[in-house]
């Protein structure tokens, strides 16, 4: 993953809101997606992004199913009904730690 | 660049020398196929398997962390699972009429109500009986019952469990006449006798249970 640590923070947060706008992923497709959505500037490694899936999945935010594709087993991640509360939770969270941030550094939002 | 079936045989291989869960190396797996299927024709295979496993997976101590970590989360689902079996296990409906028969066993057998050769006569032979019954019934239950009554009343599994209640009977009888060093056992009450073997009970169904579902620890 980008080596910032403030993403590694957010890490848990970005998988859970990805999951509630893509209902269901798997590892790579995580991986690309957080890539295409930033355009390239934040890259998961996958040593970080399967730690936090598992994390998430073993304390009962997400559920997991698999699908065989051409030969293999793949494994989608979905969110369970604990999982979805929680991306309120958590984006409720990263909003004010952001303002916070932005209060104490004295941040403008960037307008573009 | 799709990979050949040597090469995806070849990728399989590497990945067991670090990895032996089924969970892991399935999704290390798919992950690095589905990398290279991102990557031209032309792109040299040895080169870009090992960019995928050293960088996006962190190399043989990365997979190896993984795994460690999909262990340990898995070891903590087995003990929730069993805790949870234990607890279904205790408040199944069939625990408490075996208590009850459990504690009025050893209050007859105490108290002199009941005939000793008697009554021991009934602890060596009723529990085999009634299993035997138990599982007769449920082969056959599909041949005989048009519906899957039987399990409808009372779950299967919950069922056992009361008879394998009723098997330990025997248990602290054994005890108490063949290992005479067991003192303690003699002056425990009866009634803590009997929630004792059914605990006993329980925790063994609880982990049977356990090591029945192969999937928590399936490996490659």
């Amino acid at each position: 993953m980008n080596a910032n640590p403030f993403l590694k923070g957010s890490l848990q947060t970005i998988i859970l809101k990805l999951l509630e706008d893509h209902s269901e992923m798997y590892g790579y497709e995580i991986t690309q997606k957080v890539k295409e959505m930033s355009g390239g500037d934040v890259l998961l490694t996958e040593g970080a992004l399967y730690p936090a899936l598992h994390k998430l999945e073993a304390d009962g935010f997400l559920e997991t199913f698999t699908q065989v594709v051409d030969n293999r087993v793949r494994k989608y991640y979905r969110l369970t009904e604990a999982g979805g509360k929680q991306v309120s939770s958590k984006l409720g969270e990263a909003q004010a730690f952001i303002e916070q941030l932005q209060t104490l550094l004295n941040l403008k939002p960037a307008v573009k | 660049m799709k990979p050949t079936e040597a090469q995806e045989e070849l990728i399989g291989q590497i990945l067991r020398r670090f990895v032996k869960y089924k969970d892991t190396y399935d999704e290390a797996y798919d992950h690095i196929l589905s990398s290279l299927e991102e990557l031209p024709d032309d792109f040299n295979f040895g080169q870009a398997i090992h960019s995928i496993i050293e960088n996006d997976l962190g190399g043989a101590n990365g997979l190896k962390a993984l795994e460690r970590q999909r262990i340990w989360f898995a070891i903590r689902e087995f003990i929730k699972e069993y805790a949870n079996n234990l607890l279904k296990s205790l408040t199944s409906v069939i625990v408490l009429p075996l208590a009850v028969c459990t504690y009025w066993f050893y209050y007859a057998i105490g108290s002199g109500w009941m005939d000793q050769q008697g009554a021991r006569s009934i602890i060596d032979r009723l529990p085999m009986t009634v299993f035997g019954i138990a599982l007769l019934l449920y082969l056959f239950r599909k041949r005989y019952l048009k519906q899957d009554l039987w399990p409808r009343i009372i779950p299967f599994r919950q069922t056992m469990l009361g008879f394998t209640g009723v098997l330990f009977l025997q248990i602290p009888d054994l005890l108490l006449r063949k290992i005479y060093a067991i003192y303690l056992l003699r002056d425990i009450s009866d009634m803590i006798l009997a929630i004792l073997f059914l605990i006993t009970a329980t925790h063994v169904i609880a982990v049977f249970k356990l090591f029945a579902n192969k999937k928590n620890f399936q490996t490659t």
